[in-house]
C-alpha cells in the first residue's frame, strides 16, 4: 500500500516535469516576442510590454496563478456570455497550469533576454550586415550565439524557480508530484515521508539541471576570451 | 485502454445520432473526501460519487468526463463555464440555490463530531468555548460552526483530508464533517484508533445550514444537461444500480 | 461584477496585508542576522563550515517552498516523540511553523546573496585594514559588514519582494494573509475575478513601496560604488 503511493507520487513527477518543460518553452518564446518588443522603436509595444513585466513582478507567482487560472477565464467567459456568444473558452488543468507558469516566466525571461540582447555587441551586427548577411542569418549566426552565453545565468536561475513553482499548481487541482503527494499524505497519515519525497524529487532535478546547464555554459563560452589571472 | 476505446465509440454514436451533447461533459470533484470521491494509491479517481456520476453518464448517454479539481475553484469554476457540472456531495442550500441549480438529491447525510477519546467535550457552543474546531472552507459544516460556535476558534482548511491530521496533531480539538467520510477516512482506520465519533447526529432537520441533502450541481443556464441528469439518476434508482452502490460502499443501510 | 463584496471585506483586506506585512518584516529581520554569521562562515577558511553552510543553502534553494512549509507543519506531527515533546506547544502553532519555513528559506538565498558581496571586495581593502592593525572583530565590523551589505544591496532588495511574496504560501496553513482572505472570499462568495484582482493590487503597492525604499537605500549607502559623474 505505502510502496503504491511512492510509485504513484513519483510517477507524478513526470506530469510535473512536462509541465515544466511545456511552460519553458512558452516562456522563451515570450521572453524573447518581449525582449524585442522592448528594444523596439514602438512606444506603444514597450509600454504594453514594461506593464507586463512589472505587473508580473509585483505579484505573487501563487496569486498570479490564481489570477490567469480563475480569473482570466471568469472574466472572458462572462465577457462572452454578455455578448450574447455560445462560445466559452475551458482550459484542462494541465493547459491552464502550462499557460499559467509560461506567461509569469515569460515576463522574467524577458528581462534576462533584453540584458543579453544588449550585451551583444552592435559592431558586430553592423559588420554583419557589411558582409551581405540577411536580417535572419545575422540574427542566427552572431547575434543568438552570443545572446545564449550572455543569458545563460539568468536562464538557469529561471529554470530552477520555474520548475520549484510548478510545485504551486498543485493547489490548483493539477495532480502533479505535490498534489499526489499531498493526497498520500493524507490517506496514509505519513505527511513527512511523503513531503521528503517530494523534496527530494525537486533537488534531484535541480542537481541535474544545474549540471547539464554548466555544460552547456562550457560549451558556448568557446568563443570568449576570460581575462587570465 | 479499454475505457478510451469506449468513449470513442461512445463519442461515434453521438455523431451518428447527432445528440446535441457531443462535446464531452467535463464534472469536477474534489477528491479529498473518501469513501465519495477520492485518489487511490494507484492515482485513480474513485469513490462513490464517481462510480454514481458515471452510472448516470451512461444511463443518460452522456459523454462524462469526471476529473479533479481543487474544493475552492470547484462552484466559481461552474459558474464561469470551467466545468459543465460538480458531484462532490454538494449539499443543496437555499445560499447555493441562488448561484448555481441542483439535480434531485441522491443522498441525505448526517453529520457529526469527531474528537479524541479521552477529550469528554460537551458539544455545546458553551462547551466548546476556547476550544480549535476544524472544518473544511465554504462547506455547510463551515456555514453552521461559524454561525453557531462564536465563541470558539475555528481553523477552516482547503481539502477535507487535512483535519484528521490536524486532530492527530493536536492543533484542532474536535472537527465536524459527513458520518461516513469521518468513519472512512478516520475512525475505522489506525491513524484513527484514539478517536471517535462525539455528540449528536445533525441533518438539514437541525439546521438550515445543513441543506436539504446532496445534489449535483450545474450551471443555472444549462437546464438541458439538469434534465439529463435527473433522467440518468431516475434511472440508476429505478434499476438498482445506486442501491448496488449503498451496499458496497455503506454496507447494508 | 461584484466589486460591492470587495467594499464589504476591505476591513479583512487590511487585517490580511498586516498579517502579510508582520510575517515580512518577521522573516526578514530575523534571517538577516542568521545571513551574515552563515556568509561569513560561508567564507570561512574552514572547509566543514563552508561545506555545511553549502549544503543548507543548496538543500533550501533546491526545493520548493511550499514542500518545506508543508514537512514543517504537517510534516513533523508524524512523530510522536517531537509530539509528546516541550517543543509541541510551540510547532504546533501554524505561525511559527509559517516564520521558521519562511527564515530557513529566505536565510539560505540571503546568505548566498551576502557571500557573494563578500568575494567581490577588493582584497585591497582588507590589507589596508590589516595594515592598520586592525583586530579580525574590528574588520569584520568597519570593513567587511559594511562592504558587504552594500554591494549586496540591489539583490538584498529583490529577495526581500520575493519574501513578501512567499508569504501568500501562509494560507495554506490556514493563515488568512492577503491571498488567504481573496482565496476565502471566493469560496464564500463565488466570484473568482474580484477577491483575486484585489490580492494583485495589494501586492502591486507593497512590492513597489519596498521597491522605492531599496532604491533610496541604494542611493544613500551604495553611491560610492557608484561610476563618479564628471
Amino acid at each position: 500500500m505505502l510502496s503504491d503511493y511512492i510509485t504513484t507520487v513519483l510517477a507524478a513527477g513526470w506530469v510535473s516535469l512536462q509541465l515544466a518543460f511545456v511552460a519553458l518553452v512558452l516562456a522563451v518564446v515570450l521572453g524573447l516576442l518581449g525582449a524585442l518588443c522592448k528594444l523596439s522603436g514602438s512606444r506603444a509595444l514597450r509600454i504594453v510590454v514594461g506593464m507586463y513585466t512589472t505587473l508580473v513582478r509585483g505579484v505573487p507567482d501563487l496569486v498570479l496563478m490564481l489570477l490567469v487560472f480563475y480569473s482570466l477565464p471568469a472574466l472572458l467567459n462572462q465577457g462572452l456570455e454578455a455578448m450574447g456568444s455560445d462560445l466559452f473558452i475551458e482550459f484542462s488543468p494541465f493547459a491552464a497550469g502550462c499557460a499559467t507558469l509560461g506567461i509569469i516566466f515569460g515576463a522574467y525571461m524577458t528581462e534576462t533576454f533584453r540584458g543579453a540582447l544588449i550585451g551583444v555587441p552592435h559592431g558586430q551586427v553592423e559588420a554583419a550586415h557589411a558582409y551581405g548577411l540577411g536580417r535572419v542569418h545575422t540574427f542566427r549566426r552572431i547575434v543568438l550565439p552570443q545572446m545564449i552565453r550572455l543569458a545563460l545565468p539568468g536562464f538557469t536561475n529561471n529554470w530552477l524557480v520555474l520548475v520549484k513553482a510548478t510545485a504551486l499548481v498543485s493547489l490548483l487541482g493539477l495532480q502533479d508530484i505535490m498534489f499526489r503527494a499531498r493526497g498520500a499524505a493524507e490517506a496514509t497519515g505519513k505527511p513527512f515521508t511523503f513531503y521528503l519525497i517530494a523534496g527530494g524529487f525537486y533537488l534531484a532535478i535541480t542537481l541535474i539541471s544545474l549540471l547539464v546547464l554548466m555544460w552547456v555554459g562550457r560549451r558556448y563560452a568557446a568563443g570568449h576570451r576570460e581575462l587570465t589571472r | 485502454m479499454k475505457t478510451r476505446y469506449r468513449n470513442v465509440v461512445a463519442a461515434l454514436a453521438f455523431t451518428l445520432s447527432g445528440a446535441a451533447f457531443a462535446a464531452p461533459i467535463t464534472i469536477a470533484t474534489d477528491a479529498t473526501f473518501p469513501p465519495f470521491e477520492s485518489i487511490d494509491a494507484n492515482g485513480k479517481l474513485v469513490g462513490y460519487d464517481v462510480e454514481l456520476m458515471q452510472a448516470i453518464c451512461e444511463e443518460a448517454k452522456l459523454d462524462c468526463n469526471i476529473i479533479a479539481a481543487a474544493w475552492e475553484g470547484m462552484i466559481p469554476g461552474l459558474i464561469a463555464r470551467k466545468y459543465d457540472a460538480l458531484i462532490s456531495q454538494l449539499t443543496v442550500t437555499e445560499a447555493r440555490k441562488k448561484t448555481v441549480a441542483f439535480s434531485d438529491v441522491y443522498q441525505i447525510p448526517s453529520f457529526r463530531f469527531v474528537a479524541r477519546k479521552d477529550a469528554g467535550l460537551t458539544l455545546t457552543p458553551e462547551g466548546l468555548k476556547g476550544k480549535v474546531i476544524a472544518v473544511q472552507t465554504g462547506t455547510p459544516m463551515d456555514a453552521y460552526i461559524t454561525k453557531n460556535y462564536t465563541g470558539s476558534t475555528i481553523k477552516r482548511y482547503s481539502s477535507g483530508s487535512e483535519p484528521y491530521l490536524e486532530l492527530r496533531a493536536g492543533r484542532a480539538d474536535v472537527h465536524l464533517s459527513y458520518e461516513a467520510q469521518i468513519i472512512h477516512s478516520f475512525t475505522s482506520r489506525d491513524e484513527g484508533k484514539d478517536f471517535e465519533l462525539v455528540g449528536p447526529t445533525l441533518t438539514g432537520k437541525d439546521a438550515p445550514e445543513f441543506g436539504e441533502g446532496v445534489a449535483i450541481a450545474v450551471r443555472k443556464a444549462n437546464t438541458e444537461l439538469v434534465g439529463k441528469i435527473n433522467e440518468g439518476l431516475a434511472a440508476v434508482r429505478a434499476n438498482g444500480r445506486q442501491a448496488a452502490l449503498d451496499a458496497k460502499y455503506f454496507g447494508a443501510e | 461584477m461584484s466589486w460591492d463584496v470587495i467594499y464589504e471585506n476591505l476591513g479583512r483586506y487590511a487585517d490580511g496585508a498586516g498579517l502579510t506585512l508582520m510575517l515580512t518584516a518577521l522573516a526578514l529581520g530575523i534571517s538577516f542576522f542568521l545571513s551574515i554569521g552563515l556568509a561569513l562562515a560561508r567564507n570561512a577558511t574552514q572547509p566543514l563550515a563552508r561545506g555545511a553552510v553549502f549544503i543548507y543553502t543548496l538543500v533550501f534553494r533546491g526545493t520548493p517552498l511550499l514542500i518545506q512549509l508543508f514537512l514543517i507543519y504537517y510534516g513533523l506531527a508524524q512523530f510522536d516523540l517531537l509530539r509528546q515533546s516541550f517543543l509541541w506547544p510551540w510547532l504546533s502553532s501554524p505561525l511559527i511553523c509559517v516564520l521558521i519555513a519562511f527564515v530557513l528559506n529566505t536565510t539560505a538565498y540571503t546568505t548566498e546573496i551576502f557571500a557573494g558581496g563578500l568575494r567581490h571586495l577588493p582584497p585591497g581593502e582588507i590589507e589596508a585594514a590589516r595594515a592598520y592593525g586592525m583586530s579580525w572583530w574590528t574588520q569584520v565590523r568597519r570593513i567587511l559588514l559594511p562592504a558587504m551589505l552594500t554591494r549586496s544591496l540591489s539583490l538584498y532588495g529583490n529577495e526581500a519582494i520575493m519574501m513578501l511574496h512567499a508569504t501568500s504560501l501562509a494560507s495554506t496553513v490556514t493563515l488568512m494573509e492577503i491571498t488567504g482572505v481573496a482565496r476565502n472570499i471566493t469560496l464564500n462568495y463565488y466570484i473568482q475575478f474580484e477577491p483575486y484582482v484585489t490580492a494583485a493590487l495589494i501586492y502591486l503597492v507593497l512590492t513597489s513601496v519596498l521597491v522605492c525604499g531599496f532604491q533610496l537605500a541604494e542611493k544613500r549607502w551604495g553611491a560610492y560604488l557608484q561610476p563618479r559623474r564628471s
